[in-house]
């Protein structure tokens, strides 16, 4: 049995599938990602040891695998903007590579950022949750590209993070100069907060808003997801770490002033749930264990579509069809904007993350 | 307007939708382009009532449009492949999707 990093294409005229890339990689597919932004063209994966592959959206591989890079054998997030550019946080430690697989800067080590929470890269800037415990000291910083040196510090937060919770999630806009970050409070009488906010780099922090209370005395792991101009929001978040079963969870989809649009899905009891959002903001697409929902946003109304396949990824394209891509175990399933199957494949192999982009010929 | 005058020589609409000019059959290939016309001081049609010359001149310059329209990229694949344009865009196009796989 041999791990792979493979890229398939499913061609929309022939209905048929094949593969471009099939690289060996150690270890398994832990992350994947395309840059937020109209007409995506790179697509970024990483192995739970650390080994990074890119792509382009034909589906060739730019470069890969490299690493693990120091202190980067245990990935958390990653992230790749428009030029290629990927950004990867391990806990504390934070590094960018350049568009030919060379590290830029790696902030590891002694340089470890403190309190580093989440990190995500836009165009111009990335952008980095810093959670110390105190709310005037916590929130979002921007950084620069070239070196990591802080551009813009935090404004701060509505509410005093939790320094035990595990912190949610932040998602930025194509440029990076807005995010969207989810983090926790700490208990207070058996119960936490979890807080939805929106920072803008000039702007500082737009809105604050309570999400869900919970009794809650472990993690709290939360996901977020927004379009390309950081305005409408996906988030879910349950109680208990990845793969954990839990009944305390929920999704919702707010606008960019905080409008809560629906509720596509809560208290269920899941094990597995995941959020992507098309960089336009039109379509968003959740899973949750064994289902893949598609809400449709715009204008001001969130509808879910069931769609059959089980879940474990998704994506959805940025075009006119919102092509939903997703997989159960050792399946990829693509639907077209109205929930029509267009076919699937076996892929080998367990439960994985993907990332989808369209190849305009 | 002054078009609704000149009533009895051809209307934009009829010239616009004739494959010929001056008995001249207007090639619908783009890329070669039509027979060469006349000066544009003699470009007046004989016979009509022209009240004021400036709205005939006009009317005849209609002939120097070309015959065959500019086509959007949309229906051009629709042309070739007889199918909705959304659904065309498409047919030419490759979902990617990088992802984890054991074999």
């Amino acid at each position: 049995m041999v791990n792979k990093a493979r890229s398939d294409y499913f061609d929309v005229p022939l209905l048929t599938w094949g593969t471009v890339t099939d690289e060996t990689i150690s270890g398994l597919i832990k992350l994947a990602a395309r840059e937020n932004a109209p007409n995506p063209r790179y697509l970024a994966a990483i192995s739970d040891i650390g080994e990074l592959i890119l792509c382009d959206k034909d589906g060739s591989k730019i470069y890969g695998p490299v690493g693990p890079f120091t202190g980067h054998g245990s990935p958390d997030e990653l992230s790749v903007n428009t030029s290629g550019l990927v950004l990867i946080r391990s806990g504390t430690s934070l590094a960018l590579i350049n568009a030919d697989g060379t590290v830029r800067w790696n902030k590891t080590g002694v340089d470890a950022i403190t309190n580093l929470k989440a990190a995500k890269i836009g165009s111009n800037y990335v952008c980095t949750v810093i959670g110390t415990g105190a709310k005037a000291t916590s929130g979002v910083q921007w950084r620069s590209l070239t070196d990591g040196s802080i551009v813009q510090d935090v404004y701060g937060l509505a509410n005093d993070p939790s320094t035990y919770y595990a912190w949610g999630a932040i998602a930025v806009s194509q440029t990076g100069d807005r995010a969207a970050i989810v983090y926790n409070t700490g208990s207070s009488g058996g119960y936490c907060y979890s807080y939805l906010e929106h920072h803008h780099r000039t702007s500082g922090r737009l809105w604050s808003l309570a999400l869900m209370t919970q009794s809650i005395t472990t993690v709290i792991l939360s996901k977020v997801a927004v379009d390309k101009d950081g305005g409408y929001t996906i988030v879910a978040s349950k109680y208990g770490a990845e793969g954990t079963s839990s009944g305390t969870c929920f999704c919702m989809v707010y606008d960019s002033t905080g409008l809560l649009l629906g509720t596509p899905w809560s208290n269920a009891t899941l094990s597995y749930f995941g959020v992507c959002m098309a960089p336009d903001g039109k379509q968003a697409g959740t899973y949750r264990d064994t289902t893949l929902d598609r809400i449709v946003l715009v204008p001001y109304s969130s509808s879910t579509t069931t769609l059959a396949a089980k879940g474990k990824g998704i994506d959805i394209t940025d075009d006119d069809l919102y092509y939903t891509v997703g997989c159960e175990d050792g399946k990829l399933y693509i639907y077209r904007v109205d929930g029509y199957a267009m076919g699937n494949t076996p892929y080998g192999g367990a439960s994985t993350p993907i990332a989808t982009v369209r190849n305009y010929t | 307007m002054s078009e609704d005058r000149g009533s009895d020589y051809p209307q934009v609409s009829y010239i616009r939708k004739s494959p010929f000019f001056r008995g001249v059959k207007q090639t619908p290939n783009p890329e070669t382009p039509p027979p060469p016309t006349e000066a544009m001081a003699n470009m007046v049609v004989h016979g009509a009532r022209t009240y004021d010359p400036l709205p005939a001149r006009r009317i005849v310059t209609v002939h120097e449009a070309p015959l065959t329209y500019p086509m959007t990229y949309a229906s051009r694949r629709t042309v070739g492949h007889g199918a909705r344009p959304d659904y065309d865009r498409g047919s030419w196009t490759k979902i990617m999707i990088i992802h984890s796989a054991v074999v």
